[in-house]
């Protein structure tokens, strides 16, 4: 068969399926049902080199903040950070279906706080086309913050989840526990990377979240695995922890 | 009245105007999603999280006049989750021997020939399914599908290229069920 007629082929097939399909009027009914009800956003994850980056800045800066990645889209990034301070039975509440956060780890990080993440991917024009709510739990110990972050999984979890992003990947609990550590620089919106940190950049040791007042550099912890259709993440700043302290946290999550 | 005038009543507050371009769009981004995802129920699920979104987010449209690429674009923006749960639920070769296909879009085919590109159509992923709607019966050009996507033009192409061989390849196969199903990349 040439190419021509292939192509009318395939044209005509699905021309023909479609042929029949009209939006059935329930549609209309359950759009406006989920608009007038408040009905949240489906949930959703981003893949993860970009949610690396939304963790990171959300926790750094606390800030609603647009990051500039490749290809069309960007994410945009909020929470109430500043003025939401949810207890352990409310953050409880608020989790995801099959989502566990602990009150407390055995190293003596205890539960402080929690708040509402809320994310949302846009396309090259601006224009809003996913948006997400995860829940974000702070633990403390000896002043040292470290947080949990859950939310549903809406994919398969290999989503841009290749082993070479990541410092060390392990099996904790029968789970794909996977771990990077690098430097992360908050900075202001205009600021404009070096040719050196853009190297860094691209070689994942270091990682630019816009919208700070002022430039900080700190180090940057992160941790991410994904069991029973949730995805979690562990991260914290300056933290001072080796990566087997951290693994054993995930670890008294996954066995929790 | 415009797209464009539309979306600037409705980014005033006024759900009139999403009702006028609701009923300008809604077979086709209905017929998209059933289209990507290969049955009514997920291709009606996929088409209100398009809209809803788009809803909510008409203050962020700059362009009102593209509102229809952007309602499109969200919808495949969304369908991968959509075509993922229909593939765990209904593997590909008992969705035909049940019988549950006829029932949803592929009823209508009269030749053999269509039956077998429709079946090898939806036994390629969703990327290269979606790019073959979008080409096909959207009739959207490579570089309006590869912005739409997220992705670069070359990738629509060998998307494209590969999904045209995997029907090809069904198509010339004596029997129905093709042998190569193409899942990634």
């Amino acid at each position: 068969m040439d190419e021509m007629k292939m192509d009318r082929e395939v044209q005509d097939m699905l021309h023909q399926c479609a042929q029949g399909l009209e939006a059935p009027d329930k549609l209309k009914t359950r759009i406006d049902f989920a608009l007038h009800s408040g009905e949240a956003p489906r949930k959703v994850r981003r893949p993860f080199a970009k949610r690396l980056a939304a963790v990171a800045l959300v926790a750094a800066v606390a800030v609603t903040g647009a990051v500039a990645m490749n290809g069309i889209a960007a994410y945009t990034f909020g929470s109430s950070w500043s003025n939401e301070r949810m207890d352990y039975a409310e953050t409880q509440a608020e989790l995801t279906d099959g989502a566990k956060l602990p009150e407390a780890f055995s190293n003596g990080f205890a539960f402080d706080r929690g708040v509402h993440v809320y994310g949302g991917e846009k396309d090259a024009d601006g224009n809003v086309l996913r948006e997400w709510t995860d829940i974000k739990a702070e633990y403390t110990r000896g002043g040292v913050h470290i947080n949990l972050g859950t939310g549903a999984a809406q994919d398969d979890g290999a989503a841009g989840d290749a082993a070479e992003q990541y410092d060390e990947v392990r099996e904790v609990g029968g789970v794909t526990v996977q771990y990077k550590e690098n430097l992360y620089k908050a900075v202001p919106a205009d600021y404009q990377p070096t040719a050196e940190e853009q190297a860094a950049v691209d070689a994942g040791t270091l990682q630019i979240g816009y919208g700070a007042s002022e430039v900080t550099e700190q180090d940057y912890q992160f941790l991410r695995w994904q069991q029973d259709g949730v995805v979690y993440t562990l991260n914290g700043f300056d933290l001072g922890m080796t990566a087997d302290e951290l693994f054993a946290m995930a670890g008294e999550v996954i066995a929790s | 009245m415009t797209d464009e005038q539309l979306v600037r009543r409705m980014q005033q507050g006024d759900m009139q105007a999403f009702d006028e371009l609701y009923a300008r769009y809604k077979d086709d981004a209905y017929r998209v999603a059933c289209l990507i995802t290969g049955n009514r129920a997920d291709g009606e699920d996929l088409a209100q999280e398009a809209f809803v979104t788009c809803v909510r987010s008409i203050g962020s449209l700059r362009d009102g006049a593209k509102f229809r690429p952007w309602l499109i674009r969200t919808l495949t923006r969304a369908a991968w989750k959509y075509c993922r749960k229909a593939r765990r639920e209904t593997p590909v070769a008992e969705f035909f021997e049940t019988g549950e296909g006829e029932s949803a879009l592929s009823a209508v085919l009269r030749t053999d020939e269509q039956r077998r590109l429709y079946e090898a159509m939806y036994a390629l992923d969703e990327k290269r399914r979606t790019v073959l709607v979008l080409y096909y019966f959207d009739n959207r050009p490579v570089k309006e599908i590869a912005r739409t996507l997220g992705v670069t033009e070359g990738t629509v192409k060998s998307r494209l290229f590969s999904a045209r061989r995997h029907l090809r390849q069904a198509l010339t196969e004596k029997e129905g069920t093709p042998e190569e199903a193409v899942t990634h990349g």
